[in-house]
């Protein structure tokens, strides 16, 4: 009879049914919503306007001032430091040309044509956007230390045994990022054409457990 | 019959006003996140640069000041980092070019860059800029004279402390002892006399 009577009073309002446990419950929820979705964002988007172009994707507005929080905010908790506009424009690529994540027991053929830029760099970095320290310096390849590239096509491969030709080399057992980055770009890839960019494609050859 | 009904509305009247109530709250804590964390310091945060002392360079590669090396940043670059303070007036950011690919950014401590230009900018191979406040902007337009050319590029800083950063291309191996003295040349030091040309 009491479960009626308050249905039907209408007095009864629905804030008077917060109790503590109620206003506890809601704020631990809110909490966990809000907190949960803020790190996940950062984590796992790399803020509004991130641009894919075949594997690689980069995010052409993270070197301007007016940088959408949510990449500002992934940036600055990730410790990166970005390239500004007028230096140049960085590409990541975690995965090959069908899709599956970059592995050391895998050798790869990374080919095609580049953007026209003043120069340019291919680097080797672990998951988390660390060097890796124990490949040294042949854990990148710059466009002064390419070898048989001709009107900007090039054709690297990445292993880790020693190969013939351009090499870059890869840690063992390590799953792994290529970072493009290319200084002093011309116009039509350091801006809202950056989805016209060419890239080279990233072609897994072969596996040694897959 | 009616009273179960009008129980189990009234339930989900009470399950909608909460569930509202939990998404206004969770977007309130959601949002000030994403605008807070840019000025909160943290290991993995920009911020810990403010440690390195002001007007100073300091050079960070793999092998010198490696704990602050920032997160993605390229193995073939040398950079030079001069945390700078606009409270005693303008700083003047003077870089040498030579061989090697050299660029200069500016950072505000909340990850945004300000400005950014190459080595293409430099005049008889020296890079040579004025960092200033609007304030101090206004007053160094309003003792310009008006005859004399000016020769320093000028520009409006929108924070009052942030960074300079320096990266200085070493595409070859070869190029790694040069492209660090280039980057050690660098400096950004307070230049009072910027206002009086």
């Amino acid at each position: 009879m009491r479960i009626v009577d308050l249905e039907f009073n209408k007095k009864a309002s629905l804030i008077d049914d917060l109790s503590a446990l109620k206003v506890f419950v809601v704020l631990v929820s809110s909490c966990l919503f809000g907190l949960g979705s803020a790190w996940l964002t950062i984590d796992l988007h790399s803020g509004f306007g991130s641009v894919e172009i075949g594997e690689w994707r980069t995010h052409p507005r993270v070197g301007y001032y007016n940088i959408d929080p949510y990449a500002r905010a992934a940036i600055i908790r990730r410790g990166e430091m970005p390239l500004g506009i007028g230096e140049g424009i960085q590409f990541i690529s975690s995965r090959d040309v069908s899709g599956l994540p970059l592995n050391s027991q895998c050798n790869y053929r990374v080919s095609g044509t580049l953007p026209i830029a003043r120069a340019w760099t291919l680097a080797v970095q672990k998951i988390d956007g660390n060097l890796f320290k124990s490949l040294n310096e042949s854990n990148y390849l710059t466009s002064r230390s390419i070898v048989n590239s001709k009107n900007e096509i090039v054709t690297i491969f990445a292993s880790v045994d020693v190969q013939s030709g351009n090499w870059l080399s890869l840690p063992p057992d390590s799953a792994f990022n290529l970072v493009f980055r290319f200084y002093d770009v011309s116009a039509n890839i350091n801006s809202s054409a950056t989805q016209r960019a060419d890239l080279p494609r990233v072609e897994r050859i072969s596996c040694q457990h897959y | 019959m009616s009273t179960l009904l009008n129980l189990i509305k009234y339930s989900w009247i009470k399950f909608i006003f909460f569930a509202i109530l939990i998404s206004l709250l969770s977007l309130i804590i959601h949002i000030s996140l994403i605008m807070i964390l840019p000025f909160s310091a943290g290991e993995g945060n920009i911020n810990r640069l403010s440690g390195l002392p002001s007007h100073k360079t300091t050079i960070i590669n793999t092998s010198k000041n490696e704990n602050y090396l920032p997160l993605n940043s390229d193995p073939a670059s040398v950079l030079a980092i001069c945390p700078y303070n606009l409270a005693s007036g303008p700083v003047r950011v003077i870089a040498g070019t030579g061989d090697e690919i050299l660029t200069i950014s500016f950072h505000a401590f909340d990850g945004r860059v300000f400005y950014a230009l190459s080595d293409r900018a430099a005049q008889r191979n020296v890079i040579n800029i004025v960092l200033m406040t609007r304030l101090q902007l206004d007053e160094a337009l309003g003792t310009d004279d008006q005859d004399d050319i000016q020769n320093d590029v000028r520009i409006l800083s929108p924070v009052q402390r942030g960074l300079v950063v320096v990266r200085v291309l070493a595409l070859q191996s070869s190029e790694k002892i040069s492209a660090e003295q280039r980057a050690s040349a660098f400096h950004c030091k307070p230049d009072t006399n910027a206002l009086e040309n």
